[in-house]
């Protein structure tokens, strides 16, 4: 029997081996692969380096090559020696200077240790302690950012974007240094050199554009040249991601959780694409251009919705992003009817906008009141029915809202049991009344 | 480094059609196979678009470079997906259709493989077999954490498909970049085959057959339908010989 072979899968894009266990640990030496990436034996599962357990369980006999050989660098340091010269070693430093730069230092260290120790009960990550004490860079760069995006944070990434490239390599530092890579990129053109857009991405997001970088925006904007006029006055359905992203439900998105770890700025990847798309709208519509007026009105509106920001802005909308905007923010049910007045939806669009609609009116009843009598609560029964349970334009899924429509149906119109009840169940949604 | 490439398709046990296609060529270095779905001509239709689709587009371009080969790829699949898309939205017979993709292009030492859907890439060698290209359905995708688990129990198949050419007008293709050296085998079919046949019984089948590599399509083929032949099957062999 021929000696064992594995194959390595770097990146999801290519293949290393099929190479020997030697052959590996040579590999990992000269950096060709990371701890992210996957191993596979002969009709076996593929496997991340970094997933000890499924390493244990798949392949015991790399264990020890993995902890002892890829593992157990992680997290040190190795500092360049440096020769004390001669007449340096010889002068003597005074005690009294010495206590002073001491007492820095302790102090110094103080310091650290007590915003790490804020850190890590703020955002309970205790088992990320280690990591933190671990990796100096990041818990200076979690330091540096404090509170909201600035100037010396951004320096300091940008200083230290090797070093950082590196530790992106490790799993689980990947997880506590994306929020501050994501940031930094999407402060600028979204873009982070040696990270995949779809890395920045994340993979909670499945039916969001796996790249939301300006460039990617500006590709799809150009390429959506002789379709926009058509979409925007109802005439055409495009299933693409700059139609879609227009569509986005921005209520669906503020009634998400979205995990702290995962994003400090843009505070989803919603939000991130939607400031991209804007951004290179921007940089290439001229004034002349009333169907780019419009779509970065849209924009804009939907920024503000998601934010809280700015509702006195003057928005330049008409057609169908007009009529979208409008059923978005009615205000009760009557108003509903008149927002698509003032266009001529094909049938397609038209089943949407009903859909829409709908959502609004049941989202309507939920917001303005804690009981529902019988009349509203019969409203509330014929729109939950309308709403579709997938938005065929967006692709946002609305199993949780029809789940709380049918709660406060069962509970006979109470809705703060309702949104109590549905809120304790689901994590990762905050429904709000 | 010397090529040859044996493929076959059979319409199984089951099916009245065939809605898989293929092509391969050594002289070329492409072998692309297509799984259609939907209808009772759409699938037929899809495979084939796809399947003339990118050999049209590799004939009619310039020798690639390395780093040329993933964008043309790209652009390639990009194109045909619309044409799908479009074609079914036209025609009432067709709507729906959609096709998986399974296609490599054979440039310098490497092999480049562009994936959409549950067709496979094997990698054989030395008694060894990988399976390279992931299938993109529900089940791998929860797995991997791309989609929520209740996507899994919503689901009564966990086979189906997330990704495919005209499923969406946009559309996401891997590509994989795999070196190659002699004695290495790459086996690219449709799910009719891993469907029917295990992957440890293909590794037997592949191990016991790998000097005779222009009957292995078809000794595969009758495994899969030995054990009922559900669906079309179709397989391309691709062996890396010394020169």
């Amino acid at each position: 029997m021929s000696e064992r072979l594995y194959l390595i899968r770097v990146d999801m894009e290519r293949f290393l081996g099929p190479m020997t266990v030697k052959e590996i640990r040579d590999a990992y030496r000269r950096m060709e692969f990371g701890l992210q990436d996957e191993i596979a034996g002969s009709n076996r599962a593929w496997v991340a380096f970094d997933d000890l357990e499924r390493i244990k369980r798949h392949y015991p006999e790399l264990v020890n090559l993995v902890k002892k050989e890829m593992l157990s660098g992680w997290g040190t340091t190795s500092h360049s020696s440096i020769s004390i010269q001669k007449d340096m070693k010889q002068k003597s430093i005074p005690k009294r200077t010495f206590g002073l730069f001491s007492k820095l230092i302790i102090l110094g260290l103080i310091a650290v240790v007590s915003f790490l120790a804020v850190y890590v009960l703020k955002e309970r990550r205790w088992k990320d302690l280690k990591m933190l004490l671990e990796d100096p860079l990041l818990s200076k760069a979690i330091l540096l950012y404090g509170d909201e995006y600035n100037v010396k944070f951004e320096a300091f990434m940008d200083a230290n974007r090797d070093e950082i490239n590196r530790s992106l390599k490790s799993r689980k530092l990947l997880e506590l240094w994306l929020p501050y890579v994501r940031a930094v990129a999407f402060s600028r053109d979204g873009q982070w050199s040696g990270v995949n857009s779809r890395v920045l991405r994340g993979k909670d997001n499945p039916f969001t554009p796996a790249d939301c970088s300006q460039d990617a925006w500006s590709k799809r904007w150009q390429s959506a040249e002789d379709k926009i006029e058509d979409v925007l006055a109802a005439k055409l359905v495009v299933q693409q991601d700059w139609a879609r992203l227009l569509f986005w439900d921005v209520e669906w998105i503020k009634q998400r959780i979205f995990p702290k770890n995962g994003w400090v700025f843009p505070g989803s990847y919603y939000e991130a694409c939607i400031l991209m798309a804007s951004k290179s709208m921007k940089s290439q519509s001229s004034e002349e251009q009333w169907d780019r007026r419009v779509i970065l009105s849209r924009l804009k509106w939907q920024q503000n919705l998601l934010l809280g920001t700015d509702s006195n802005q003057e928005y330049q909308m008409s057609g169908i992003l007009w009529s979208l905007s409008c059923i978005e923010t009615s205000e009760s049910g009557d108003d509903l009817g008149n927002c698509i007045k003032s266009i001529k939806p094909s049938k397609d669009w038209l089943a949407y906008l009903e859909h829409r609609m709908n959502l609004r009116q049941a989202r309507l009843l939920i917001f303005e009141n804690s009981q529902l009598n019988e009349n509203r609560l019969s409203v509330l029964k014929s729109a939950v029915q309308k709403i579709l349970e997938r938005d065929p334009m967006t692709r946002f899924d609305y199993d949780d809202e029809k789940e709380l429509f049918a709660k406060v149906i069962e509970l006979d119109g109470n809705i703060a049991a309702a949104v109590r009840t549905i809120n304790a169940q689901k994590k990762h949604v905050r429904f709000r009344y | 480094m010397r090529i040859v490439i044996y493929g076959d398709t059979n319409v199984g046990r089951v099916r009245k059609n065939n809605q898989d296609s293929l092509y391969f060529s050594a002289e070329q270095g492409l072998v692309i196979v297509a799984d259609g779905i939907g209808g009772r001509k759409g699938g037929e239709v899809a495979s084939s678009i796809a399947v003339n689709g990118i050999k049209n587009a590799f004939l009619n371009c310039d020798s690639l470079r390395h780093e040329e080969v993933a964008p043309f790829l790209i652009s390639s699949v990009d194109q045909i997906n619309q044409k799908i898309v479009k074609k079914g939205r036209s025609n009432p017979d067709l709507e729906g259709m959609a096709t998986t993709l399974n296609c490599i292009l054979l440039v310098g030492e490497k092999a480049y493989i562009s994936h959409m859907g549950d067709s496979r890439t094997y990698l054989y060698y030395r008694g060894h077999l990988w399976q390279l290209t992931l299938d993109h359905n529900i089940e791998n995708y929860v797995d991997r954490g791309w989609l929520p688990d209740e996507t899994l129990m919503n689901n009564s198949k966990p086979g189906a498909l997330v990704r495919a050419l005209g499923l969406t007008e946009e559309c996401d293709v891997d590509i994989y970049e795999v070196p190659l050296r002699p004695g290495e085998i790459l086996i690219t079919c449709s799910d009719g085959l891993t469907g029917m046949v295990s992957d440890s019984d293909l590794l037997k089948l592949i191990r016991a057959n790998e000097s005779k590599l222009n009957l292995l399509p078809k000794l595969l083929i009758d495994a899969a339908n030995r054990n009922g032949g559900q669906d079309n099957i179709t397989v391309v062999v691709t062996g890396v010989k010394r020169n």
